[in-house]
């Protein structure tokens, strides 16, 4: 089921009222957490509730056994037992193919033909981040930061819960959790707040991202007749699609768990206004990052031990997150290459330079440098993210780079700009805020209605687009 | 939790209350195809494909007719891509005729394109298009259309743009104003020509076609009378297909036995065609009068 479907719609009242005025009792608010949550993933395909419930079991189960050992090898073979499924299914749902036509490839190269034996694999909707959810709840309790679940029910609603489970925030077991057993009260406050969230989601994936997603679309697949001038504003409008489509479904999903009562982490904060490459992934899709900082870069040793044990741990988080995305040398590259762009700052240790948003009205000539020169860095490596091969992306640059064709005789798709700037200066007014809709009380309800109309003008629902990052 | 509620259904009310008045804006103009979604069921159709619907004048057949028929007739054709004869269509005639009556009036179009399928798909294409879309042919405003057929949203209506070269009828006939400068025609039907060059190659006939239309002519048989009619079209064309389908007449006279077959296929010269393929509006006119003239001949 889509946010922005009109099963949504209905679904998301129907659910809310009768958590709030039929099932009252925590116990039963999370039976019907549970059942919708799989309802809500069951309407995509209900073939794959098998895996999650799978998976559910089996973490549950490691969790329990984990609680009642105190044998390290033990522990170790459990934790491992769960690394082994949940990366298992993973991998195979989602690299499989992959893996045998890079080899298959790899041996060409070398002109050596093999045969091709790819396996017809759909990819389960969101299966990276439940998987990464039920993972860090494994590996929390390993390392005793969280006591184990003893309630399943409790559990089966965290792993599915179903405002974030297919894209995320990916939410760790040490904040969401608890909230399953506790008594939720209704606060006015949170819900209405959880209505904004929702509305600037909404019109940041249907206004900003759907319409971006019409030109981008239109102009990779055409970019080898285009001109460089049409191919940078190809990947600005990427740039915006990308963030308008994973950060509305962010909001969406944080506003839906504050209906209910729940708090998610927050997953963006207005990352393209960032000075650096450093502070860009502390502001972009945080509950990612933060995971692979956790369970990935820590553990590898961090910013701590030998230069090059710290640049080998640098790349290796980089790369992994790229690969994370897809099944697509594309991604590695995209990862590769912000690495890359990081390293330098890591080097000269000012990757914790800015932390905080900028102040001011107006940021000061060298903020504004940086967030420009940050903000081409990223939109340069979009281009690996949405070309379909390397070579395609390689051959785009190569495009945008040949000067003889850099004017076009005509500029096209440019229809879009002022509601990108207007965009922006929303966003800009509102970056030190939670969302970018804290308006006025003597204006709200006009902003209201206009986004909401806005909205409902480009939604179009023969043309309801689904998320990019279900795919992932 | 009261405040909250009230909060929001104040806002749906608005929301919800200037998308239902948005529906009242819908008219002839919103499309080629929504006012056909959005009258009562009929009691006499002409069916067929775009040739039909731009063709067949109902407000001529309606004055011209003999009164044993059950009139008005209602133009429920659409285009080759929406209405070929299939299970599709079929479902939206069933949808749209009135099964009380028994003495109604059928115009059934037919051309070697509207029992063909294309080989470029492995699905037949109008189950994707506006008539496949849609589950309720007969209101008005037609919300089922807007939400699942309408490839833009509601407030496009209040934009719409009413010197558009295309106009429905109340009566279903899709008229069409554009120019009939030698040169304008001259490019329009060679644009068209190319296009059923290239049909050609990717359409083939469909027994299942010819089955739905069987099937739709049983049906409309229960309640009326049904007349075969193959509209005139331009040369080229008209060469495309005797060269495509060159059994195409037999086939329909052997299929439909019993069925009267008006074809005017051969009366390519006594008409304007806007594209080499369609009958120009006055032309259309003409046409309409004369297969009222025909059908009369044979009802008397």
């Amino acid at each position: 089921m889509l946010f922005n479907s009109l099963e949504f719609l209905l679904f998301l009242p129907t659910i809310f009222l009768l958590y709030w005025f039929v099932f009252r009792q925590l116990k039963h608010q999370n039976i019907l957490l549970f059942v919708s949550s799989y309802i809500f993933y069951g309407w995509w395909d209900w073939r794959f509730l098998s895996l999650i419930l799978f998976s559910t079991l089996i973490d549950f189960f490691i969790g329990y056994r984990l609680n009642l050992s105190t044998h390290r090898n033990k522990r170790k073979f459990l934790l491992y037992t769960s690394l082994f499924v949940n990366l298992g299914l993973l991998v195979f749902f989602k690299y499989f193919n992959f893996f045998i036509e890079s080899w298959i490839e790899a041996w060409a190269d070398l002109g050596i033909q093999m045969h091709q034996t790819t396996l017809n694999i759909i990819l389960p909707v969101g299966i990276s981040f439940y998987t990464f959810q039920t993972l860090s709840y494994t590996i929390d309790v390993y390392q005793r930061k969280i006591e184990p679940v003893t309630n399943f029910m409790a559990f089966a609603s965290y792993v599915a819960f179903f405002p974030q489970l297919v894209a995320g925030p990916i939410e760790r077991a040490s904040n969401l959790l608890p909230q399953f057993y506790k008594k939720r009260i209704f606060n006015y406050e949170f819900a209405v707040s959880g209505m904004k969230l929702i509305l600037w989601g909404l019109l940041k994936k249907v206004v900003i991202a759907d319409s971006c997603a019409v030109l981008v679309n239109d102009i990779f697949q055409n970019y080898q007749n285009e001109s460089g001038l049409t191919l940078c504003m190809g990947i600005v409008y990427f740039s915006f699609q990308i963030y308008g489509d994973f950060s509305g479904y962010s909001d969406i999903a944080i506003g839906t768990s504050r209906l209910f009562g729940f708090n998610l982490m927050r997953n963006f904060d207005y990352p393209y206004f960032s000075r650096d490459i450093a502070e860009f992934w502390r502001r972009w899709h945080i509950s990612l990052s933060t995971w692979f900082r956790d369970y990935l870069y820590f553990p590898l040793g961090g910013s701590k031990g030998s230069l090059g044990n710290q640049l080998r741990n640098v790349f290796i988080i980089f790369l992994v997150s790229g690969i994370w995305h897809g099944a697509n040398w594309t991604y590695v590259a995209w990862g590769g290459i912000n690495a890359l762009f990081f390293l330098p700052i890591f080097l000269l240790k000012k990757n914790r330079k800015h932390t905080n948003a900028i102040e001011g009205n107006l940021p000061s000539l060298s903020e504004f440098l940086g967030i420009m020169k940050t903000y081409m860095l990223v939109t340069f490596s979009w281009i690996f993210f949405r070309s379909e091969s390397i070579k395609d992306a390689v051959r785009y640059i190569e495009r945008i780079i040949d000067f003889n064709t850099f004017i076009p005789n005509t500029i096209r798709h440019k229809k879009i700009i002022p509601f990108l700037l207007i965009f922006v200066f929303f966003e800009w007014i509102s970056r030190k805020q939670e969302y970018a809709i804290v308006l006025d009380k003597k204006y709200r309800i006009v902003f209201y209605l206009s986004f909401a109309f806005l909205i409902l003008y480009y939604a179009s629902v023969e043309e309801k687009t689904t998320f990019i990052y279900f795919q992932f | 939790m009261k405040k909250f509620i009230l909060k929001v259904v104040a806002y749906l009310v608005v929301i919800i209350t200037t998308y239902l008045l948005l529906g009242f804006l819908g008219d002839g103009y919103t499309d080629p195809f929504y006012l056909r979604f959005t009258t009562k069921k009929q009691n006499s159709l002409v069916l067929g494909t775009s040739r039909a619907a731009q063709g067949i004048q109902p407000e001529i057949l309606n004055s011209l007719l003999l009164d044993s028929v059950d009139k008005p007739l209602y133009n429920y054709a659409f285009t080759l891509l929406h209405s070929p004869y299939g299970e599709t269509y079929y479902n939206a005639i069933d949808a749209k005729l009135n099964k009380k009556i028994s003495n109604g009036l059928f115009i059934v179009s037919v051309d070697p394109w509207s029992i063909s399928s294309r080989s470029d798909f492995d699905y037949e294409i109008e189950t994707n298009k506006e008539l496949g879309k849609i589950s309720f042919y007969n209101c008005y405003p037609n919300y089922d259309y807007f939400m699942y057929a309408y490839p833009k949203s509601m407030f496009s209506l209040l934009f719409k743009k009413k010197d558009t070269n295309m106009f429905v009828h109340n009566d279903g006939w899709l008229e069409i104003n554009v120019s009939m400068k030698a040169a304008e025609v001259i490019k329009r039907t060679m644009f068209k020509e190319k296009q059923y060059i290239t049909n050609k190659e990717i359409y083939g006939f469909s027994e299942k076609r010819l089955f739905w239309l069987k099937k739709t002519i049983s049906l409309l048989k229960k309640h009326g009378r049904v007349i075969l009619v193959r509209i005139p079209t331009g040369h080229k064309i008209l060469k495309i297909e005797n060269s495509m389908f060159p059994d195409f007449d037999n086939l329909i006279e052997r299929s439909f036995n019993g069925e009267l077959y008006l074809n005017y296929k051969n009366l390519v010269d006594k008409y304007v065609y806007t594209d080499g393929n369609h009958l120009f509006k006055e032309s259309g006119t003409e046409f309409t009068k004369q297969l009222a003239k025909d059908i009369n001949n044979h009802i008397k």
